[in-house]
Protein backbone atom coordinates (compact mmCIF):
# COMPACT_ATOMS: atom_id res chain seq x y z
CA UNK A 1 0.00 0.00 0.00
CA UNK A 2 1.35 3.43 -0.93
CA UNK A 3 1.42 6.49 1.28
CA UNK A 4 -1.56 8.11 -0.44
CA UNK A 5 -3.73 5.03 -0.13
CA UNK A 6 -2.70 4.69 3.51
CA UNK A 7 -3.61 8.32 4.12
CA UNK A 8 -7.10 7.70 2.70
CA UNK A 9 -7.42 4.60 4.90
CA UNK A 10 -6.57 6.64 8.00
CA UNK A 11 -8.92 9.46 7.03
CA UNK A 12 -11.78 6.98 6.74
CA UNK A 13 -11.36 6.05 10.42
CA UNK A 14 -12.45 9.47 11.55
CA UNK A 15 -9.15 10.19 13.28
CA UNK A 16 -7.60 13.56 12.59
CA UNK A 17 -3.87 13.03 12.11
CA UNK A 18 -1.15 15.30 10.79
CA UNK A 19 0.98 14.15 7.87
CA UNK A 20 3.83 13.47 10.29
CA UNK A 21 1.59 11.35 12.48
CA UNK A 22 0.38 9.41 9.46
CA UNK A 23 3.98 8.85 8.41
CA UNK A 24 4.79 7.27 11.77
CA UNK A 25 1.88 4.86 11.43
CA UNK A 26 2.71 4.18 7.80
CA UNK A 27 6.20 3.09 8.76
CA UNK A 28 4.85 0.61 11.31
CA UNK A 29 1.94 -0.62 9.20
CA UNK A 30 3.83 -3.44 7.40
CA UNK A 31 4.77 -4.95 10.77
CA UNK A 32 1.17 -4.62 11.91
CA UNK A 33 -0.09 -6.29 8.75
CA UNK A 34 2.36 -9.14 9.30
CA UNK A 35 0.96 -9.56 12.79
CA UNK A 36 -2.60 -9.60 11.48
CA UNK A 37 -1.65 -12.27 8.95
CA UNK A 38 -0.06 -14.36 11.68
CA UNK A 39 -3.11 -14.00 13.92
CA UNK A 40 -5.58 -15.05 11.27
CA UNK A 41 -4.42 -18.26 9.59
CA UNK A 42 -6.99 -20.48 7.87
CA UNK A 43 -9.11 -22.26 10.45
CA UNK A 44 -11.79 -24.93 10.20
CA UNK A 45 -15.21 -23.54 9.43
CA UNK A 46 -16.37 -24.90 12.80
CA UNK A 47 -13.72 -23.03 14.83
CA UNK A 48 -15.54 -21.04 17.51
CA UNK A 49 -14.39 -17.65 18.78
CA UNK A 50 -13.17 -17.51 22.37
CA UNK A 51 -16.06 -15.22 23.27
CA UNK A 52 -19.49 -16.78 23.08
CA UNK A 53 -22.69 -14.90 23.74
CA UNK A 54 -24.42 -15.79 27.00
CA UNK A 55 -28.11 -14.95 27.21
CA UNK A 56 -28.11 -14.70 31.01
CA UNK A 57 -26.64 -11.28 31.68
CA UNK A 58 -25.83 -9.95 35.12
CA UNK B 1 12.93 -2.48 63.34
CA UNK B 2 14.59 -4.32 60.45
CA UNK B 3 14.97 -1.94 57.51
CA UNK B 4 13.19 -4.22 55.05
CA UNK B 5 10.30 -6.41 56.09
CA UNK B 6 8.15 -8.62 53.94
CA UNK B 7 4.39 -8.49 54.38
CA UNK B 8 4.46 -11.87 56.10
CA UNK B 9 7.16 -10.71 58.51
CA UNK B 10 5.54 -7.37 59.26
CA UNK B 11 2.13 -8.98 59.69
CA UNK B 12 3.52 -11.47 62.18
CA UNK B 13 5.28 -8.74 64.16
CA UNK B 14 2.13 -6.60 64.23
CA UNK B 15 0.09 -9.59 65.36
CA UNK B 16 2.60 -10.10 68.18
CA UNK B 17 2.43 -6.37 69.08
CA UNK B 18 6.16 -6.11 68.32
CA UNK B 19 5.77 -3.68 65.42
CA UNK B 20 3.80 -0.47 65.32
CA UNK B 21 1.88 0.06 62.05
CA UNK B 22 2.42 3.79 62.56
CA UNK B 23 6.20 3.35 62.83
CA UNK B 24 6.22 1.11 59.77
CA UNK B 25 4.19 3.65 57.83
CA UNK B 26 6.49 6.49 58.89
CA UNK B 27 9.50 4.45 57.74
CA UNK B 28 7.92 4.04 54.30
CA UNK B 29 6.92 7.72 54.13
CA UNK B 30 10.49 8.67 55.00
CA UNK B 31 11.82 6.45 52.21
CA UNK B 32 9.34 7.94 49.76
CA UNK B 33 10.49 11.43 50.69
CA UNK B 34 14.15 10.52 50.25
CA UNK B 35 14.00 8.32 47.16
CA UNK B 36 10.94 9.07 45.09
CA UNK B 37 12.39 12.25 43.68
CA UNK B 38 14.65 9.92 41.70
CA UNK B 39 12.20 7.08 41.18
CA UNK B 40 8.96 8.91 40.28
CA UNK B 41 7.07 5.81 41.35
CA UNK B 42 4.27 7.80 43.03
CA UNK B 43 1.87 10.12 41.23
CA UNK B 44 0.40 11.08 44.57
CA UNK B 45 1.43 10.32 48.16
CA UNK B 46 -1.59 10.18 50.48
CA UNK B 47 0.30 10.87 53.69
CA UNK B 48 -2.67 11.94 55.79
CA UNK B 49 -4.69 8.94 54.69
CA UNK B 50 -1.74 6.63 55.33
CA UNK B 51 -1.23 7.89 58.87
CA UNK B 52 -4.95 7.69 59.60
CA UNK B 53 -5.07 4.12 58.28
CA UNK B 54 -1.98 3.23 60.32
CA UNK B 55 -3.38 4.73 63.51
CA UNK B 56 -6.63 2.82 63.04
CA UNK B 57 -4.63 -0.36 62.53
CA UNK B 58 -2.59 0.33 65.62
CA UNK B 59 -5.76 0.77 67.64
CA UNK B 60 -6.99 -2.59 66.40
CA UNK B 61 -3.63 -4.12 67.29
CA UNK B 62 -3.84 -2.78 70.82
CA UNK B 63 -7.38 -4.08 71.26
CA UNK B 64 -6.60 -7.50 69.74
CA UNK B 65 -8.98 -6.81 66.87
CA UNK B 66 -6.67 -7.10 63.87
CA UNK B 67 -8.37 -7.96 60.60
CA UNK B 68 -5.73 -10.39 59.41
CA UNK B 69 -2.21 -10.62 57.99
CA UNK B 70 -2.53 -7.43 55.91
CA UNK B 71 -3.63 -5.21 58.78
CA UNK B 72 -1.20 -2.28 59.06
CA UNK B 73 0.66 -3.11 55.84
CA UNK B 74 1.63 -0.09 53.67
CA UNK B 75 0.49 -0.57 50.07
CA UNK B 76 -0.04 1.49 46.94
CA UNK B 77 -2.51 1.32 44.08
CA UNK B 78 -1.60 1.63 40.43
CA UNK B 79 -3.23 4.82 39.25
CA UNK B 80 -5.81 3.05 37.12
CA UNK B 81 -7.51 1.71 40.28
CA UNK B 82 -10.29 4.09 41.28
CA UNK B 83 -9.93 5.59 44.75
CA UNK B 84 -12.86 7.45 46.28
CA UNK B 85 -12.01 11.09 46.80
CA UNK B 86 -8.43 10.57 45.60
CA UNK B 87 -7.33 11.56 42.10
CA UNK B 88 -7.13 8.67 39.64
CA UNK B 89 -5.48 9.69 36.40
CA UNK B 90 -4.36 6.66 34.41
CA UNK B 91 -1.14 8.70 34.20
CA UNK B 92 -2.88 10.67 31.46
CA UNK B 93 -3.60 14.28 30.74
CA UNK B 94 -7.14 13.24 29.82
CA UNK B 95 -7.92 12.31 33.44
CA UNK B 96 -5.57 14.76 35.11
CA UNK B 97 -8.29 16.03 37.44
CA UNK B 98 -10.44 12.91 37.70
CA UNK B 99 -11.59 12.15 41.24
CA UNK B 100 -13.71 8.99 41.50
CA UNK B 101 -16.50 8.64 44.00
CA UNK B 102 -15.96 4.94 44.67
CA UNK B 103 -13.02 2.66 45.31
CA UNK B 104 -12.30 -0.22 42.96
CA UNK B 105 -13.49 -3.54 44.28
CA UNK B 106 -9.91 -4.61 44.92
CA UNK B 107 -9.29 -1.34 46.73
CA UNK B 108 -12.34 -1.95 48.90
CA UNK B 109 -11.18 -5.45 49.73
CA UNK B 110 -7.65 -4.41 50.64
CA UNK B 111 -8.98 -1.56 52.76
CA UNK B 112 -11.30 -3.99 54.52
CA UNK B 113 -8.24 -6.16 55.23
CA UNK B 114 -6.68 -3.24 57.11
CA UNK B 115 -4.03 -2.14 54.62
CA UNK B 116 -2.50 1.34 54.79
CA UNK B 117 -2.95 3.33 51.58
CA UNK B 118 0.29 5.19 50.85
CA UNK B 119 -0.76 6.67 47.52
CA UNK B 120 -1.25 6.23 43.81
CA UNK B 121 1.47 4.70 41.71
CA UNK B 122 2.80 5.51 38.26
CA UNK B 123 1.68 3.54 35.25
CA UNK B 124 2.13 3.78 31.55
CA UNK B 125 -0.61 5.97 30.12
CA UNK B 126 -3.86 4.03 30.47
CA UNK B 127 -1.69 0.96 31.06
CA UNK B 128 -0.19 0.79 27.59
CA UNK B 129 1.70 3.82 26.40
CA UNK B 130 5.13 3.94 28.00
CA UNK B 131 7.75 4.88 28.71
CA UNK B 132 6.47 8.33 27.82
CA UNK B 133 8.18 11.64 28.46
CA UNK B 134 5.38 13.87 27.18
CA UNK B 135 2.83 13.30 29.96
CA UNK B 136 2.05 15.47 33.01
CA UNK B 137 4.23 13.14 35.14
CA UNK B 138 7.55 11.47 34.30
CA UNK B 139 7.84 7.70 33.95
CA UNK B 140 8.96 5.63 36.93
CA UNK B 141 12.62 4.68 37.08
CA UNK B 142 14.22 1.37 37.98
CA UNK B 143 15.59 1.48 41.55
CA UNK B 144 18.45 -0.87 40.65
CA UNK B 145 19.70 1.79 38.24
CA UNK B 146 17.61 4.85 37.55
CA UNK B 147 18.93 5.14 33.99
CA UNK B 148 17.03 1.97 33.26
CA UNK B 149 13.46 1.04 32.42
CA UNK B 150 11.01 -0.51 34.87
CA UNK B 151 8.91 -2.12 32.14
CA UNK B 152 5.24 -1.48 32.39
CA UNK B 153 2.63 -0.75 32.72
CA UNK B 154 2.60 -1.34 36.50
CA UNK B 155 5.86 0.58 36.60
CA UNK B 156 5.33 2.53 39.81
CA UNK B 157 4.34 -0.60 41.71
CA UNK B 158 7.44 -2.43 40.51
CA UNK B 159 9.77 0.42 41.43
CA UNK B 160 8.20 1.26 44.79
CA UNK B 161 8.03 -2.34 46.01
CA UNK B 162 11.63 -3.05 44.99
CA UNK B 163 12.87 0.10 46.71
CA UNK B 164 10.91 -0.64 49.88
CA UNK B 165 8.61 2.40 49.65
CA UNK B 166 5.61 0.09 50.03
CA UNK B 167 5.41 -3.58 50.95
CA UNK B 168 3.01 -4.47 48.16
CA UNK B 169 0.77 -2.97 45.55
CA UNK B 170 -1.72 -3.52 42.81
CA UNK B 171 -0.91 -4.08 39.19
CA UNK B 172 -2.93 -4.85 36.13
CA UNK B 173 -1.86 -7.14 33.33
CA UNK B 174 -3.21 -7.08 29.78
CA UNK B 175 -0.10 -8.24 27.93
CA UNK B 176 2.42 -8.52 30.74
CA UNK B 177 1.98 -5.37 32.82
CA UNK B 178 2.38 -7.12 36.18
CA UNK B 179 5.04 -9.63 35.19
CA UNK B 180 7.15 -7.22 33.12
CA UNK B 181 7.83 -4.70 35.91
CA UNK B 182 8.12 -7.53 38.43
CA UNK B 183 10.83 -9.06 36.25
CA UNK B 184 12.77 -5.87 35.57
CA UNK B 185 12.51 -4.59 39.15
CA UNK B 186 13.38 -7.95 40.72
CA UNK B 187 10.20 -8.59 42.69
CA UNK B 188 7.38 -11.15 42.57
CA UNK B 189 4.14 -10.51 40.73
CA UNK B 190 1.29 -12.70 39.63
CA UNK B 191 -1.28 -12.35 36.92
CA UNK B 192 -3.99 -14.59 38.32
CA UNK B 193 -6.36 -16.69 36.26
CA UNK B 194 -8.72 -14.53 34.22
CA UNK B 195 -11.81 -13.93 36.32
CA UNK B 196 -10.27 -14.68 39.73
CA UNK B 197 -9.97 -11.05 40.80
CA UNK B 198 -12.46 -8.30 40.03
CA UNK B 199 -11.68 -5.65 37.43
CA UNK B 200 -14.55 -3.39 38.51
CA UNK B 201 -13.42 0.13 39.25
CA UNK B 202 -10.19 -0.30 37.30
CA UNK B 203 -9.77 1.73 34.10
CA UNK B 204 -10.20 -0.77 31.25
CA UNK B 205 -7.73 -1.35 28.47
CA UNK B 206 -8.86 -4.57 26.78
CA UNK B 207 -11.67 -6.29 28.58
CA UNK B 208 -11.01 -9.84 27.46
CA UNK B 209 -7.32 -9.62 28.36
CA UNK B 210 -7.33 -7.35 31.43
CA UNK B 211 -6.40 -8.95 34.75
CA UNK B 212 -5.91 -7.44 38.20
CA UNK B 213 -3.23 -8.84 40.49
CA UNK B 214 -0.71 -8.19 43.25
CA UNK B 215 3.01 -7.37 43.26
CA UNK B 216 5.29 -7.72 46.28
CA UNK B 217 8.83 -8.56 47.33
CA UNK B 218 8.17 -12.28 47.78
CA UNK B 219 5.93 -14.98 46.41
CA UNK B 220 4.51 -15.54 49.88
CA UNK B 221 3.48 -11.89 50.04
CA UNK B 222 1.77 -12.17 46.67
CA UNK B 223 -0.22 -15.12 48.01
CA UNK B 224 -1.33 -13.06 51.01
CA UNK B 225 -2.30 -10.10 48.84
CA UNK B 226 -4.16 -12.22 46.30
CA UNK B 227 -6.08 -13.89 49.11
CA UNK B 228 -7.54 -10.51 49.98
CA UNK B 229 -8.42 -9.54 46.41
CA UNK B 230 -9.76 -12.75 44.87
CA UNK B 231 -13.40 -13.73 44.81
CA UNK B 232 -16.59 -13.50 42.83
CA UNK B 233 -17.88 -10.08 41.90
CA UNK B 234 -21.39 -10.38 40.47
CA UNK B 235 -21.05 -6.97 38.83
CA UNK B 236 -17.91 -7.90 36.90
CA UNK B 237 -19.20 -9.99 33.99
CA UNK B 238 -15.85 -11.80 33.68
CA UNK B 239 -15.71 -12.73 37.36
CA UNK B 240 -15.55 -16.44 38.13
CA UNK B 241 -18.18 -17.70 40.54
CA UNK B 242 -16.18 -20.30 42.43
CA UNK B 243 -14.74 -20.74 45.91
CA UNK B 244 -11.44 -19.06 46.70
CA UNK B 245 -8.84 -21.57 47.92
CA UNK B 246 -6.16 -20.90 50.51
CA UNK B 247 -3.29 -19.67 48.34
CA UNK B 248 -0.77 -20.16 51.15
CA UNK B 249 -1.78 -23.73 51.87
CA UNK B 250 1.06 -25.35 49.93
CA UNK B 251 3.81 -22.84 50.64
CA UNK B 252 5.56 -25.13 53.09
CA UNK B 253 5.96 -27.86 50.48
CA UNK B 254 8.95 -28.07 48.19
CA UNK B 255 8.76 -29.07 44.53
CA UNK B 256 8.78 -32.82 45.17
CA UNK B 257 6.45 -34.55 42.74
CA UNK B 258 5.67 -31.44 40.72
CA UNK B 259 5.48 -32.14 37.00
CA UNK B 260 7.19 -29.25 35.28
CA UNK B 261 7.13 -28.53 31.55
CA UNK B 262 9.82 -26.23 30.20
CA UNK B 263 8.72 -24.24 27.16
CA UNK B 264 12.31 -24.14 26.07
CA UNK B 265 11.70 -22.94 22.54
CA UNK B 266 10.04 -19.77 23.85
CA UNK B 267 13.25 -18.54 25.52
CA UNK B 268 15.89 -20.32 23.45
CA UNK B 269 14.53 -19.98 19.91
CA UNK B 270 11.49 -17.73 19.60
CA UNK B 271 13.06 -14.84 21.55
CA UNK B 272 16.48 -15.96 22.81
CA UNK B 273 17.17 -14.64 26.30
CA UNK B 274 20.37 -13.25 27.78
CA UNK B 275 22.96 -15.64 29.27
CA UNK B 276 22.06 -14.50 32.80
CA UNK B 277 18.36 -15.09 32.23
CA UNK B 278 19.01 -18.52 30.77
CA UNK B 279 21.33 -19.43 33.63
CA UNK B 280 18.67 -18.34 36.11
CA UNK B 281 16.12 -20.64 34.53
CA UNK B 282 18.51 -23.59 34.29
CA UNK B 283 19.62 -23.12 37.91
CA UNK B 284 15.98 -23.03 38.98
CA UNK B 285 15.31 -26.26 37.11
CA UNK B 286 18.29 -27.84 38.90
CA UNK B 287 16.81 -26.78 42.23
CA UNK B 288 13.38 -28.18 41.36
CA UNK B 289 14.96 -31.40 40.08
CA UNK B 290 16.98 -31.78 43.27
CA UNK B 291 13.78 -31.35 45.29
CA UNK B 292 12.14 -34.18 43.38
CA UNK B 293 10.26 -32.49 40.57
CA UNK B 294 9.83 -34.29 37.27
CA UNK B 295 10.98 -32.04 34.45
CA UNK B 296 10.36 -32.36 30.73
CA UNK B 297 10.36 -30.10 27.71
CA UNK B 298 7.06 -29.08 26.18
CA UNK B 299 6.42 -27.68 22.73
CA UNK B 300 3.73 -25.15 21.93
CA UNK B 301 3.16 -23.10 18.80
CA UNK B 302 5.83 -20.43 18.26
CA UNK B 303 5.55 -17.63 20.78
CA UNK B 304 4.70 -15.11 18.08
CA UNK B 305 1.64 -17.22 17.20
CA UNK B 306 0.34 -16.39 20.69
CA UNK B 307 1.46 -12.78 20.60
CA UNK B 308 -0.15 -11.97 17.27
CA UNK B 309 -3.81 -12.61 18.19
CA UNK B 310 -3.13 -11.22 21.64
CA UNK B 311 -1.90 -7.87 20.39
CA UNK B 312 -4.54 -7.74 17.69
CA UNK B 313 -7.33 -8.31 20.22
CA UNK B 314 -5.75 -5.85 22.65
CA UNK B 315 -5.38 -3.15 20.02
CA UNK B 316 -8.94 -3.57 18.76
CA UNK B 317 -10.53 -3.60 22.21
CA UNK B 318 -8.39 -0.73 23.51
CA UNK B 319 -9.20 1.33 20.44
CA UNK B 320 -12.90 0.71 21.06
CA UNK B 321 -12.51 1.91 24.66
CA UNK B 322 -10.64 5.05 23.66
CA UNK B 323 -12.20 5.83 20.28
CA UNK B 324 -14.30 8.83 21.37
CA UNK B 325 -11.31 10.56 22.96
CA UNK B 326 -8.96 9.54 20.16
CA UNK B 327 -11.28 11.23 17.70
CA UNK B 328 -11.76 14.38 19.76
CA UNK B 329 -8.54 14.76 21.77
CA UNK B 330 -5.91 12.78 19.85
CA UNK B 331 -3.09 15.13 20.78
CA UNK B 332 -3.92 15.09 24.47
CA UNK B 333 -2.63 11.53 24.60
CA UNK B 334 1.06 10.82 24.78
CA UNK B 335 2.69 9.97 21.49
CA UNK B 336 3.29 6.31 22.31
CA UNK B 337 -0.27 5.53 23.30
CA UNK B 338 -1.93 7.40 20.47
CA UNK B 339 0.29 5.80 17.85
CA UNK B 340 -0.11 2.29 19.22
CA UNK B 341 -3.88 2.59 19.58
CA UNK B 342 -4.45 4.36 16.27
CA UNK B 343 -3.49 1.11 14.57
CA UNK B 344 -6.64 -0.35 16.09
CA UNK B 345 -8.73 1.89 13.86
CA UNK B 346 -7.28 0.08 10.86
CA UNK B 347 -8.43 -3.38 11.93
CA UNK B 348 -11.49 -4.94 10.35
CA UNK B 349 -14.26 -6.67 12.25
CA UNK B 350 -13.35 -9.89 10.46
CA UNK B 351 -9.75 -9.69 11.64
CA UNK B 352 -10.86 -9.22 15.23
CA UNK B 353 -13.22 -12.19 15.09
CA UNK B 354 -10.60 -14.37 13.40
CA UNK B 355 -8.17 -13.49 16.19
CA UNK B 356 -10.79 -14.57 18.73
CA UNK B 357 -11.22 -17.87 16.88
CA UNK B 358 -7.45 -18.31 16.85
CA UNK B 359 -7.36 -17.55 20.57
CA UNK B 360 -9.59 -20.52 21.30
CA UNK B 361 -7.44 -22.83 19.18
CA UNK B 362 -4.36 -21.78 21.17
CA UNK B 363 -6.18 -22.14 24.50
CA UNK B 364 -7.01 -25.72 23.55
CA UNK B 365 -3.43 -26.36 22.48
CA UNK B 366 -2.07 -25.14 25.81
CA UNK B 367 -4.64 -27.10 27.78
CA UNK B 368 -3.68 -30.30 25.97
CA UNK B 369 0.05 -29.61 26.40
CA UNK B 370 -0.46 -29.21 30.15
CA UNK B 371 -2.66 -32.28 30.56
CA UNK B 372 0.08 -34.24 32.34
CA UNK B 373 1.89 -31.27 33.85
CA UNK B 374 1.38 -29.05 36.90
CA UNK B 375 3.29 -25.97 35.77
CA UNK B 376 5.15 -24.51 32.82
CA UNK B 377 8.39 -22.58 33.07
CA UNK B 378 9.87 -20.05 30.68
CA UNK B 379 11.31 -16.54 30.92
CA UNK B 380 9.37 -13.47 32.10
CA UNK B 381 11.56 -11.04 30.19
CA UNK B 382 14.40 -11.52 27.72
CA UNK B 383 17.14 -9.86 29.76
CA UNK B 384 17.97 -7.19 32.31
CA UNK B 385 16.18 -3.87 32.01
CA UNK B 386 17.26 -1.78 29.02
CA UNK B 387 18.05 1.90 29.40
CA UNK B 388 14.85 3.88 29.59
CA UNK B 389 15.62 5.94 26.51
CA UNK B 390 16.41 2.85 24.43
CA UNK B 391 13.03 1.12 24.54
CA UNK B 392 11.78 0.54 20.99
CA UNK B 393 8.45 2.14 20.17
CA UNK B 394 7.16 -0.89 18.29
CA UNK B 395 8.75 -3.58 20.46
CA UNK B 396 5.54 -5.58 20.58
CA UNK B 397 5.44 -5.81 16.79
CA UNK B 398 9.11 -6.67 16.41
CA UNK B 399 9.60 -9.51 18.88
CA UNK B 400 7.20 -11.75 20.81
CA UNK B 401 7.06 -11.17 24.55
CA UNK B 402 6.96 -13.96 27.10
CA UNK B 403 3.89 -12.78 28.94
CA UNK B 404 1.18 -12.31 26.31
CA UNK B 405 0.66 -16.07 25.75
CA UNK B 406 -0.78 -16.31 29.24
CA UNK B 407 -3.04 -13.29 28.86
CA UNK B 408 -4.35 -14.89 25.72
CA UNK B 409 -4.96 -18.20 27.48
CA UNK B 410 -5.95 -16.64 30.81
CA UNK B 411 -3.66 -18.92 32.80
CA UNK B 412 -2.10 -17.86 36.14
CA UNK B 413 1.49 -16.72 35.63
CA UNK B 414 4.02 -15.60 38.22
CA UNK B 415 7.30 -13.76 37.71
CA UNK B 416 10.07 -14.60 40.16
CA UNK B 417 13.52 -13.03 40.46
CA UNK B 418 16.28 -15.51 39.57
CA UNK B 419 19.32 -13.38 40.28
CA UNK B 420 21.19 -10.46 38.79
CA UNK B 421 22.94 -10.00 35.47
CA UNK B 422 26.29 -8.53 34.58
CA UNK B 423 24.89 -5.01 34.90
CA UNK B 424 23.61 -5.66 38.42
CA UNK B 425 19.98 -5.58 37.35
CA UNK B 426 17.53 -8.42 38.07
CA UNK B 427 16.70 -11.35 35.82
CA UNK B 428 13.67 -13.60 36.22
CA UNK B 429 11.60 -16.59 35.21
CA UNK B 430 7.90 -17.18 34.75
CA UNK B 431 5.92 -19.98 36.40
CA UNK B 432 2.58 -20.76 34.75
CA UNK B 433 -0.22 -22.89 36.15
CA UNK B 434 -3.48 -24.45 35.09
CA UNK B 435 -6.66 -22.38 35.44
CA UNK B 436 -7.32 -21.44 39.08
CA UNK B 437 -4.25 -23.41 40.26
CA UNK B 438 -2.57 -20.37 41.79
CA UNK B 439 -1.69 -22.35 44.93
CA UNK B 440 0.52 -24.66 42.88
CA UNK B 441 2.19 -21.72 41.15
CA UNK B 442 2.87 -20.10 44.53
CA UNK B 443 4.19 -23.39 45.90
CA UNK B 444 6.79 -23.63 43.16
CA UNK B 445 7.76 -19.98 43.36
CA UNK B 446 8.08 -20.03 47.14
CA UNK B 447 10.10 -23.26 47.07
CA UNK B 448 12.49 -21.57 44.65
CA UNK B 449 12.80 -18.41 46.75
CA UNK B 450 13.45 -20.42 49.89
CA UNK B 451 16.26 -22.29 48.13
CA UNK B 452 18.02 -19.15 46.89
CA UNK B 453 19.40 -15.97 48.41
CA UNK B 454 18.07 -13.37 45.98
CA UNK B 455 15.46 -12.02 48.40
CA UNK B 456 18.24 -10.85 50.68
CA UNK B 457 19.44 -8.15 48.30
CA UNK B 458 17.82 -4.74 47.84
CA UNK B 459 18.68 -1.85 45.52
CA UNK B 460 21.71 0.12 46.69
CA UNK B 461 19.74 3.37 46.80
CA UNK B 462 17.50 1.82 49.46
CA UNK B 463 20.14 0.07 51.51
CA UNK B 464 22.20 3.28 51.56
CA UNK B 465 19.47 4.88 53.67
CA UNK B 466 19.85 2.29 56.39
CA UNK B 467 23.45 3.23 56.97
Amino acid sequence: MGKDAFSILVDRTGLTLTDDQKAVLFAAYPMFQAMIARATPPMPREAEPSLIFLPEVM
Amino acid sequence: MQPFLTIAEAGALIAAKKLSPVELTRLCLDRIEKLDGQLHSFLMVTEDRALADAKASEARMMSAALKGPLDGIPIGHKDIYNTAGIRTTGHSRLLEHNVPTEDSVVGQKWAAAGTVLMGKLATHEFAIGGPSFDLPWPPARNPWNTDHFTAGSSSGTGASVAAGLVLGGTGSDTGGSIRGPSALCGIAGIKPTYGLSSRRGVLPLSQTLDHTGPMAWTVQDCALLLQAMAGHDPLDPASANRPVPNFSADLGKDAKGLRIGVVRHFHEVDNPVSPATLKGIEDALDIFRAQGAVISDVTLSPMMDYNAPGWLILTAEAYAVHEPWLKERFNDYGELLRDRLALGALLSATEYVQALRRRRVLCLETRDAMADLDILITASAPAEAPKIHEVPKWAMLEKPNFTMPFNLTGLPALSVCTGYGAGGLPVSMQIVGKPFAEATVFRAGHAYEMATEWRGKRPAMSTALTG
